[in-house]
């Protein structure tokens, strides 16, 4: 017969900090990409002056297929507003008229962005939670892709 | 119910680009203070009024030691600049004697900033001695 020694500590629960950790920030990551994308697709729509079908997929393929230089044109704008957004608050730490750049590239995402769901995120939900989406959207995928130390 | 979510989640929104947005460029901008900026040398900036004889401009060495350009600094950025500079020389083995050689202001704030600053770069002052002399003959008593 023999005896079995057992830990004196009880341990509860299978999953590592580490891994919960790893895998909430690919979730970030996940949002971080969607965000990107439906500010491409505001810019897209918000240029064509019409309201982006968020809830038909097929719709907004189908647009985005059938102008492939407006969507090609949409995702040039947004990258260098992502650009000018990103890097001048990064000079802003040196020199404060930055942030004026800042919002002159935040305020015109944002424009386009404002054309493109106002009148879907408003026919969801309050015109106020409406606005600081759109605005929130924005600011977000910076806030999650630049590394802060 | 949908209000009321709608309602909080607009408070978490609204509290995110404040302190994301809103608040740093205030900041930078002056509107409100930040707590590096909160003055951490009052006690450094004296306000007794300076004597008669020191408020002359007359002699070179009392004007200001400062460039034409650099007259609009703020006193808030000088006083910052001198809390750093002590805590340089402390950090570089100078006694409160010495700083207060080369430092402009009163001794005993001057000595308060030296005290923050080691405290703050954790290091221990170092052993008071006094030089005492007697009917023992003259002597060095360390507290």
């Amino acid at each position: 017969m023999t005896t079995q020694t057992r830990s004196s500590t009880v341990r509860i629960g299978f999953l590592r900090p580490e891994q919960v950790e790893r895998a909430f920030i690919w979730l970030l990551y996940l949002v971080l990409l969607v965000l990107v994308v439906l500010s491409v697709l505001g810019t897209f729509y918000g240029r064509r002056g019409e309201s982006a079908p968020i809830t038909a997929p097929r719709q907004i393929v189908a647009d985005v297929l059938s102008d492939m230089l407006a969507f090609g044109i949409a995702t040039g704008i947004q990258i260098v507003l992502t650009l000018v957004q990103y890097g001048t608050r990064q000079k802003a730490r040196l020199d404060r008229r930055w942030w004026i750049l800042y919002l002159v590239a935040l305020g015109w995402s944002v424009y386009y962005n404002y054309l493109a769901y106002w009148t879907p995120l408003t026919a969801l939900v309050a015109w106020y939670l409406a606005a600081l989406l759109i605005i929130a959207g924005d600011v977000l995928p910076e806030f999650l892709a630049v590394r802060r130390e | 119910m949908a209000t009321l979510f709608a309602i909080c989640v607009t408070i978490v929104i609204l509290g995110w680009l404040w302190f994301y947005i809103a608040r740093p460029i205030l900041e930078d901008f002056g509107v409100i203070a930040t707590p590096e900026s909160v003055n951490r040398s009052d006690a450094v900036t004296s306000s007794d009024p300076a004597p008669a004889s020191a408020q002359t401009t007359d002699r070179p060495a009392d004007r200001p030691s400062v460039s034409a350009d650099n007259l609009e600094v703020g006193r808030l950025q000088l006083d910052r600049t001198k809390t750093a500079v002590i805590e340089v020389m402390v950090y570089n083995g100078w006694s409160v004697g010495e700083i207060r050689a080369v430092i402009k202001g009163d001794n005993g704030a001057i000595g308060v900033e030296v005290e923050a600053a080691r405290q703050r770069l954790g290091i221990d002052p170092p052993d008071r001695t006094l030089h005492v002399r007697d009917e023992k003959g003259g002597r060095v008593i360390t507290f």
